[in-house]
């Protein structure tokens, strides 16, 4: 009895000596054959301690050593016992040194179970992914061309590193489903989820793109991985009906009811396929920065049905605040943008994912901290918009109107809108739906006030110079009165200009009087400065004097250009109510 | 070859989609709307360049006619396909990838050529768990957007078979409410696949006992027990149920008043599972129902009533749910927790969930509420009877306690007898004390008076 305990420690105080080679012996003395046999479970977990992560260049012989005595044992010992403590060694692994150390005899021992491998296979890419899961990945606010820093993080190192060794392990048992002359679905399956959900978190938060002047290493990884899914899966679009699932599921999240989750299938695991997994997939697979084997994309769906199928993942990419997934939805987006032909019909806006896109890019082109993300997505909502016939393009632009409460916004939508007129103004016959009452219905909500006369100026200054100057060329290009703008002059009369005059009139007054103020009696001032703002916790400093004219000034400028502009307006429409 | 070989198959005989059959193909039957349809493909520009083909992939490709997004060349060809046909398709860019093309494989404005085999199709499954329950094969495509929804008004006309007989065992036209169909011999497979039929679609569909007759089978139509059947059914007409969210409060309550008394009528005639169905819908119409004041009192009646009275239902039914009696008359009682006739109902379904103790309590308490209601000869018939119930029940609780007693006595004896045989104080005492808690916690005192 007392020797089996020491057997342990025997193996153990020899590696720590570094006595490999006595170590090694070990197993193959008569006496300890039993002892060692018996024991061998818990020596594993003391040889993979011994691991750290700089063994391998500090001391190679020991590294060595614990590899050998590992295939020893994996030699000696029932393939399913070994298969559960390998599988808990990965979960446990410290340090990626032995995670590597412990793939090795995992994958011997899933060579060994060939005839029941299904289920244990499953079990080891979920302990790979919880391994990888628990890696953490800091948002370090780099874009465009800084991406390429991420490779010198060590904890996307770490991940990096990781990736490479998983094609190693992994492919003998593809090529096994590939040569395999029986019906093996379920494996392929499992092992093309498996690699599926490695296209999900944390690989979108890498930078892949090729197109910034030099390849990421993880790249080379994804390749691969990509590659194996065409292959296993053959066709792709197969994946297709999952992405609405999961993205409905992923939509309401309240009512977590999983009423179908059907054990036998793969693909209904939705640790491993989610929104967030098809959506770096199916990046991969259209974005064109990616190798696609040619057969794997049949030439056969409509386009329309793929753009409504993947947009969901666009949708779901822009939801996060990190560049990375940005990056891969916007890439995506610009490529499902520019399958829809020009002039699409209007019918296609029945699917609500239009919609949803604008309001996405919208979002992310208010609220994004990067500034090149925040310029493509504007660009996009005006491609996007500008496919459809103008009947669509009005749907899209009321819907951006309706919904974003930033002037800027607005102001570009009206922008959009002014572009859409001009064109049309080309045509031959002017298309209905820049006429008459939706014309009318279209100005009211340009020129709105919200609060009337006492309106904020200044933070609707964007959209209010928009709207003049829109209305200032239909005023000047509509002469003949083909839209029916003549109509629309009472209104704006009435209900937009006279009530912005009264407001500029008022908020110069009122700023003006804050100018002398601050001029005047700088003491006065600081006595009412007793308000502080705080944000995330940090005081913000008081605004210096100096900035706070300046702001004034730049808002009295705003005031003046608005008032030049509805001085020309209201010379424009009398113009044109005299062209008759 | 030139492009202009083959039959203009397109609706408006543009010649847009020709097929030109390059071998036939066997039977007469072509998978239509929703089958699973699985093909081989080359797909081959007009200069003979190859851009897609599923040889290459060295697997059929598999799609959903008229779900999955095809292009309209696909949709209008494939459905003509007989199972084992090949044939080619030359399909103008309208009904391809028109103006702009497919980069990179495909240009704009091409023309393309598709030779297509027609392995084979399954059938569109309408069974809610797709196992493939009831299949149904369109004959005859329905017109408009709309089907029938549970509660419309259907008007069929129907043929039924056994699966591989001619036999006809069912011809008729009939008129009924989808969701009342057994009371006409009508089966839940035709019911569920009506949901899904548009008028004048005639299809025929394919049901599996579970969906059929059952284990019981149909007498009165003499279809065997267990038997697979084959429906022709063609829906005439329907009037769609209204849907409650688009009823307003007085529309529900009355609905809902319509539906209770039908499930009366059905309990009479003891069609039981027909009254439970009825009631539920009866409750669906109000059970979300927020009101005012002034209709509170008209809705608390009828939830309570048809409540009680699917508590009654289910304490009818063979085998009995006691469980599911118990929840309704659970529910009935938080309308008005003194209802006789809800505690009676709830207690007889508790005694047959074997919980005694709590029903004991129930019947007292009904006991307690008859002296205040001497006036209602009803709750008089109720109180005597729970008086007799409790006496059941008491004996149901004694029986109990006298087993538990008795196996816990045994334990006693058995560790005893263990304790003597392994000499141990200590684990003797440990045994006696849990014996000695279980014996005393059950016992009656009268037990330990020494004779």
């Amino acid at each position: 009895m007392n020797e089996s305990v020491n057997i342990v420690a025997i193996v153990s105080k020899l590696l720590d000596s570094e006595k490999y080679k006595e170590a090694l012996s070990i197993p193959y003395d008569e006496e300890h054959i039993e002892n060692f046999k018996e024991n061998c479970w818990e020596i594993v977990s003391v040889i993979i301690k011994k691991i750290d992560g700089d063994t391998l260049t500090i001391k190679p012989s020991l590294y060595a050593a614990c590899e050998q005595l590992l295939s020893i044992i994996l030699e000696r010992s029932t393939p399913e016992e070994a298969l559960l403590v390998f599988i808990e060694q990965i979960e446990l692994a410290k340090n990626d040194a032995q995670f590597s150390v412990s793939l090795t005899p995992l994958q011997q021992v899933l060579k060994k179970l060939s005839g029941k491998r299904g289920r244990s296979l499953e079990w080891c890419f979920n302990s790979i992914r919880t391994y990888i899961e628990g890696i953490s990945i800091p948002d370090l606010n780099l874009e465009e061309k800084e991406c390429l820093l991420l490779d010198s993080i060590p904890n996307f190192r770490r991940i990096t590193k990781i990736y490479s060794m998983l094609p190693l392990f992994y492919d003998p048992f593809i090529d096994e489903i590939m040569k395999s002359s029986t019906d093996n679905t379920k494996a392929k399956e499992i092992v093309s989820v498996f690699l599926i959900s490695l296209l999900g978190k944390p690989f979108i938060y890498f930078n892949v793109d090729p197109n910034l002047g030099a390849e990421s290493e993880i790249r080379e990884n994804c390749k691969i991985i990509v590659k194996d899914i065409c292959k296993l899966e053959k066709n792709v679009l197969k994946l297709l009906v999952h992405v609405d699932v999961c993205y409905r599921e992923s939509q309401n999240t309240k009512s977590n009811q999983k009423k179908d989750l059907n054990e036998e299938d793969p693909y209904t695991h939705r640790d491993k396929i989610n929104i967030t997994s098809l959506s770096g997939f199916f990046y991969a697979i259209l974005s064109g920065h990616f190798e696609i084997p040619s057969y794997s994309v049949p030439q056969i769906f409509k386009k329309e049905y793929l753009i409504h199928s993947v947009m969901p993942c666009v949708i779901h990419l822009l939801s996060f605040t990190e560049y990375g997934p940005l990056a891969k939805a916007i890439t995506l987006c610009k490529v499902l943008v520019n399958f829809l032909d020009n002039k699409t019909s209007d019918a296609l806006l029945s699917s609500s994912v239009h919609f949803e896109l604008c309001k996405s890019l919208v979002n992310v082109a208010i609220y994004s901290n990067y500034e090149s993300i925040r310029k493509s997505a504007i660009s996009l909502i005006e491609i996007h918009v500008n496919k459809f016939q103008y009947t669509g393009r009005c749907m899209l632009i009321k819907y951006l109107l309706d919904s974003s409460n930033h002037s800027g916004i607005i102001g570009y939508s009206i922008t959009l809108y002014k572009n859409c007129v001009d064109e049309a103004f080309k045509e031959e016959v002017l298309s209905d739906c820049f006429t008459g009452p939706q014309l009318l219905s279209m100005i009211k909500k340009i020129c709105l006030l919200p609060h009337g006369a006492q309106s904020d100026l200044m933070e609707l200054a964007d959209q209010i110079i928009t709207a003049l100057n829109f209305l200032r060329y239909l005023t000047l290009k509509d002469v003949n009165n083909l839209s029916g703008i003549r109509d629309c002059f009472t209104m704006i009369e009435n209900d937009y200009l006279d009530p912005l005059r009264t407001g500029l009139n008022m908020s110069k007054a009122h700023y003006e009087e804050k100018l002398k103020e601050i001029e005047e009696g700088k003491s006065a001032s600081e006595d009412q400065n007793n308000i502080s703002v705080t944000v995330c916790g940090n005081l913000l400093d008081n605004i210096p004097t100096k900035n706070k004219k300046e702001i004034i000034y730049s808002a009295l400028n705003a005031f003046h250009l608005i008032e030049g502009l509805v001085a020309r307006l209201t010379e424009c429409i009398n113009l044109n109510k005299n062209c008759t | 070859m030139t492009v202009d070989q083959g039959v203009d198959i397109t609706k408006n005989g543009d010649r847009g989609v020709l097929k030109r059959i390059t071998r036939e193909g066997e039977g007469t039957e072509t998978p239509n709307q929703g089958c699973h349809v699985s093909v081989h493909y080359v797909g081959t520009l007009l200069d003979g360049t190859k851009f897609d083909s599923s040889r290459d992939r060295n697997e059929p490709f598999e799609f959903c006619l008229g779900k999955d997004g095809v292009i309209e060349a696909w949709k209008i060809g494939v459905p003509t396909m007989k199972k084992g046909e090949v044939c080619i398709l030359t399909c103008a860019p309208e009904y391809a990838y028109g103006a702009s093309g497919s980069p990179p494989k495909i240009p704009p404005n091409a023309t393309l050529q598709f030779e297509i085999e027609m392995i084979d199709w399954r059938l569109e499954d309408l069974s809610p768990t797709k196992n493939k329950g009831i299949l149904r094969h369109i004959l005859e495509a329905g017109t408009g957007l709309d089907s029938p929804n549970d509660g419309a008004l259907v008007t069929v006309e129907l043929e039924g078979r056994l699966q591989g007989d001619s036999k006809i065992f069912d011809q008729r036209t009939v008129t009924f409410s989808l969701g009342e169909g057994t009371e006409h011999n009508i089966c839940e497979g035709i019911e569920r696949a009506l949901e899904k039929f548009l008028k004048d679609e005639k299809s025929r569909l394919i049901i599996q006992p579970k969906y059929a007759f059952k284990s019981e089978g149909n007498s009165e139509l003499g279809v065997p027990p267990n038997s697979v059947v084959e429906y022709v059914v063609k829906l005439n007409n329907f009037e769609r149920a209204k849907d409650s969210w688009s009823m307003d409060g007085n529309e529900k309550l009355e609905q809902a008043k319509i539906f209770k008394e039908k499930g009366t009528n059905y309990f009479k005639q003891n069609k039981f599972q027909l009254a439970i169905k009825t009631y539920k819908r009866a409750v669906s119409f109000v059970d979300m129902m927020v009101t005012r004041m002034r209709k509170q009192k008209k809705l608390t009646e009828i939830l309570l009533s048809v409540h009680l009275n699917l508590a009654l239902v289910y304490l009818k039914v063979t085998p009995i749910h006691h469980f599911e009696a118990k929840d309704h008359a659970t529910k009935a009682l938080k309308f008005d927790e003194n209802k006789v006739k809800g505690l009676f109902r709830r207690d007889q379904a508790l005694l047959g969930l074997g919980e005694a103790d709590l029903a004991l309590k129930d019947f007292q308490k009904i006991i307690e509420i008859e002296p205040q209601n001497k006036v209602d000869f009803m709750n008089i018939y109720f109180s005597q009877a729970a008086a007799n119930q409790i006496i059941v029940c008491r004996a149901a609780i004694e029986k109990q306690k006298r087993k538990e007693k008795q196996l816990y006595a045994n334990m006693f004896d058995k560790f005893a007898k263990h304790d003597n045989e392994v000499t141990g104080s200590r684990s003797l005492y440990i045994h006696f004390s849990i014996a000695c808690f279980f014996y005393f916690k059950l016992a009656d005192p009268a037990d330990f008076v020494v004779p």
